[in-house]
C-alpha cells in the first residue's frame, strides 16, 4: 500500500470513527482498518454513487451521518456502506472501543429513555 | 461412522451391553475456548487479540451488509464447526447444506433444545411414544436436560430425569408472566408457552461445571455446561472397548458376494490413503447427508440400485425479531444463558381457515438478544449506523427472536443422487434437490401471522419487515432418505434401522426418520440411537458379543 493510498486511509477511518462514537479512531483501529483492505475484505469504491459518498465523507466529515443514512436506504451493499459496518465491526471487537460501541453515554441514554417512557 | 449426536448415544449403550465399538470419524479437533473464565462483558479486554477471536485473523469474518442476513454472528473459530470436505463435494439446487467434519459433529454448534416427539408426531414412525419415551429418560440422565412441566407439555412429552430449568432472565420472565395473566385468550387460539427443554447442567457433573451465566454460549460454553457430542465421546474414549478413529472419512461399505457388510472403505484425510476397516456390523451415523452419500457410493459399487434417494426434508425456520415495550431502557443481560429460555407451541387450527394450511404442530424458540456481536444487527436497520446504534443501546434489553419452526414431510423430487466425477481422480459429487410446497408461501404467512399475535398478546410485537425466512438448510434438520418403516420396499430400513438393501448395516442418524415434526430433531436422534443398540445388541446375544 502506497503512502498516499495509506494516508487517505487514514483520514477516512478517523471521519467514520468520529461519526460512529464521537472519537477519533485509536492508532489500533486505523491499523486494523488498513490491514482489511490490504487484505481485500473490502474494496474500493466502483460505483459513482459510492465514490460520491466517500468524497463527500471525506472532505466534509460532519456530512460523514448524512452520507451513511442515504447509504443505508439506497446503498446498503455499497462499499462504502461495507466500510462503515466493517468499521463498526472493528470498534466492538477491540478493547480499547468496545464500550463506546456497547454502552451510549449515559447523559444520550437516560434522555432517549425519558423519551420512550413518554411513549410507553 | 460419524461422532455425531446418535453416535455417540449409540456407542454409548452398545458398551453397557458388553460390545466392542470402532468409531471412524473425520473428528477434526476444534481449539478450546480461551479465557475460560472470563464472562461475556470482560471478554474482548481479556483475549490477547481480541479483533481476531471476533473477527478472524485476516478480519473476514465480519458480517458485511450483503453477505448474510442472520442476525447472530459467529466469531469465525466457530465457523470451523462447518467446515465441509473437499473429498465429499456437493451440488445443491434449492438446498443451502450445510456439513461438519469437527469431533462431535453438526450438534457441536446446537442451541441445546432438547425437545421430545409426542405421539402425534411419532404418527408415520413404525414405533410409538411408550417406546421411546424410556430411552428420551435415559439419554437425560446422561447428559442432563432442564425444563418444567407446564402447559409446553401439552406437545412435548415429559419424560425421566428432567432437572430444573435454570433462573430465567427478567425479559424471559416478563413473557412468561404475561402468558400467565393471559392463558385462557393464548391457549383459546392454540397457543402454549413453557420453559424450553434444554442440554444444560445446573450443576456440575462428570467433569462439566454447572451454568455460572458468563453469556458465552453462543461461542462455545468454556465450562462445558450445554451438552455436545464431543462431551460424551471424551467419555467413550476412556472405555477399554471403545476404539476412535479420526481423520477417515468413510466412502463405502465394503460387501461380500451375499451383500453383507464385511467393513467399510475410508480414506485418510491426511493424505488420501485409502484403508478397509473389516467389521461384521456397519453402523452409519453421518448424518443424513453423509450417510446418504455412503449408502449411494456402496450400492452403486456393488451393482445395486444407485438412484436418487427420495424424501429429504429439512425445517423450515423463520426468525421473527420483536421488542417488549415494558422492557425499553432496561439494559441487557450480556451475562447469562444466551440460548432460549422459553419456547411456544401452535397447535393445528383445525377447519381455521379451511382446508387448512398448517396441518402440523408449530415449534418456536423464544431467545432473548443478549451478549451478540452488534454489527450484524445494527446494519439491518434503514437509518445511518451511528443512529441505528443509539436505537440499539435503548432497545436491546427489550429485543427477542422466535425462531419459528415448521415441520415438513417425505415429497418426492427433494432428493440425494450421486453424480459420477467428470474426470478420473475426482471424487462422486452428492446433488441435493429439494423444493418446498406450492403452498409455503400461504403458510408462512398464516403461521407468521399466528406468531404476530400470539406476541402482540404477550405484550410483545414483531418488528416490521425484519422477520427472515432462512433458506431451506440452515436449520440443519435433515432427515428422511431411508425412512424406517414396517413396509419390506428397498432403499429403507426396518424399525429398528437396519439397511433392508444389504446385510449388516444399521442406520441411526436423521435418514430413518418418516417424518420430521417442527421440534428440533437431535433428541429424539440420541433417543432412538440408544434404542436402536439395545435391540442390536438384544438380538446378537451375549454370546455372539463376546
Amino acid at each position: 500500500m502506497d503512502e498516499a493510498t495509506a494516508a487517505t486511509l487514514r483520514a477516512e477511518c478517523d471521519s467514520l470513527c468520529r461519526m460512529l462514537i464521537s472519537r477519533t479512531a485509536p492508532d489500533a483501529i486505523q491499523t486494523l482498518y488498513a490491514r482489511a483492505h490490504a487484505s481485500g475484505v473490502l474494496t474500493a469504491p466502483s460505483g459513482r454513487r459510492d465514490r460520491a459518498l466517500l468524497a463527500i465523507a471525506h472532505r466534509a466529515p460532519r456530512l460523514a451521518r448524512a452520507c451513511d443514512g442515504v447509504a443505508a436506504v439506497v446503498g446498503r451493499r455499497g462499499a462504502f456502506r461495507r466500510k462503515v459496518v466493517l468499521l463498526l465491526a472493528l470498534l466492538e471487537s477491540h478493547p480499547e472501543t468496545v464500550q463506546h460501541v456497547r454502552w451510549a453515554p449515559s447523559t444520550t441514554l437516560s434522555r432517549l429513555r425519558r423519551l420512550m417512557g413518554a411513549f410507553t | 461412522m460419524g461422532s455425531g449426536a446418535s453416535a455417540v448415544h449409540f456407542a454409548m449403550t452398545a458398551l453397557e451391553r458388553g460390545m466392542s465399538v470402532t468409531m471412524i470419524d473425520a473428528g477434526r479437533s476444534i481449539a478450546t475456548p480461551e479465557a475460560p473464565t472470563v464472562a461475556f462483558d470482560r471478554l474482548t479486554h481479556a483475549l490477547p487479540d481480541a479483533p481476531a477471536f471476533w473477527l478472524g485473523p485476516d478480519l473476514d469474518g465480519a458480517l458485511l451488509p450483503g453477505r448474510t442476513r442472520e442476525y447472530y454472528g459467529f466469531p469465525p473459530h466457530r465457523e470451523a464447526y462447518f467446515r465441509g470436505e473437499s473429498r465429499a463435494p456437493m451440488d445443491p439446487i434449492g438446498f443451502e447444506p450445510l456439513t461438519s467434519t469437527v469431533r462431535g459433529g453438526l450438534a457441536e454448534a446446537w442451541t441445546a433444545g432438547a425437545f421430545p416427539f409426542d405421539a402425534e408426531d411419532l404418527r408415520a414412525f413404525p414405533f410409538s411414544l411408550d417406546t421411546l419415551l424410556p430411552y428420551y429418560g435415559l439419554v437425560a440422565k446422561r447428559i442432563g436436560i432442564t425444563g418444567a412441566i407446564d402447559d409446553l407439555a401439552h406437545d412435548v412429552p415429559v419424560h425421566a430425569h428432567l432437572d430444573a430449568p435454570l433462573p430465567l432472565d427478567a425479559h424471559s420472565a416478563a413473557l412468561l408472566a404475561a402468558y400467565t395473566r393471559r392463558r385462557g385468550e393464548l391457549t383459546a387460539l392454540g397457543v402454549r408457552l413453557g420453559r424450553s427443554r434444554t442440554a444444560v447442567l445446573r450443576e456440575g457433573r462428570d467433569g462439566r461445571q454447572g451454568c455460572d451465566s458468563l453469556g458465552r454460549c453462543l461461542w462455545g460454553c468454556p465450562r462445558e455446561a450445554i451438552w455436545t457430542p464431543s462431551l460424551s465421546l471424551r467419555q467413550l474414549e476412556r472405555e477399554p472397548r471403545f476404539d476412535y478413529r479420526p481423520g477417515w472419512l468413510v466412502t463405502r461399505v465394503a460387501l461380500d458376494a451375499s451383500r453383507r457388510a464385511v467393513g467399510v472403505v475410508a480414506e485418510s484425510l491426511e493424505d488420501g490413503a485409502v484403508r478397509t476397516w473389516e467389521a461384521r456390523r456397519v453402523v452409519l451415523a453421518a448424518g443424513t447427508l453423509g450417510t446418504s452419500r455412503i449408502v449411494l457410493s456402496t450400492l452403486r459399487h456393488h451393482g445395486g440400485d444407485a438412484s436418487p434417494l427420495e424424501g429429504l426434508m429439512d425445517n423450515r425456520q423463520v426468525l421473527v425479531p420483536f421488542i417488549t415495550p415494558s422492557r425499553l431502557g432496561a439494559g441487557p443481560e450480556l451475562n447469562a444463558y444466551q440460548y432460549h429460555q422459553l419456547a411456544m407451541g401452535l397447535s393445528p387450527l383445525g377447519d381455521r381457515p379451511h382446508p387448512p394450511l398448517e396441518k402440523h404442530y408449530v415449534h418456536c424458540l423464544i431467545t432473548i438478544l443478549k451478549g451478540v456481536m452488534i454489527h450484524p444487527i445494527v446494519q439491518t436497520l434503514p437509518v445511518d449506523l451511528r443512529t441505528a446504534l443509539a436505537l440499539f443501546r435503548l432497545t436491546h434489553g427489550a429485543l427477542g427472536i422466535a425462531n419459528v419452526n415448521l415441520a415438513d414431510t417425505r415429497r418426492p423430487g427433494n432428493r440425494i443422487s450421486l453424480d459420477l466425477p467428470t474426470h478420473a481422480g475426482e471424487p462422486e459429487r452428492l446433488r441435493i434437490e429439494y423444493r418446498p410446497t406450492d403452498d409455503e408461501p400461504q403458510r408462512l404467512r398464516h403461521t407468521l401471522a399466528r406468531v404476530r399475535r400470539a406476541l402482540r398478546t404477550l405484550g410483545s410485537h414483531a418488528l416490521p419487515g425484519m422477520a427472515h425466512v432462512r433458506p431451506m438448510g440452515a436449520g440443519v434438520h435433515y432427515a428422511g432418505t431411508l425412512p424406517m418403516s414396517h413396509e419390506a420396499r428397498p432403499r429403507s430400513t426396518d424399525p429398528d434401522g437396519r439397511l433392508r438393501d444389504v446385510h449388516g448395516v444399521w442406520v441411526i442418524d436423521g435418514s430413518t426418520l418418516p417424518f420430521l415434526p417442527s421440534k428440533n430433531l437431535t433428541f429424539t436422534l440420541m433417543a432412538n440411537a440408544a434404542r436402536i443398540a439395545e435391540r442390536l445388541c438384544a438380538a446378537i446375544g451375549p454370546e455372539s458379543a463376546a
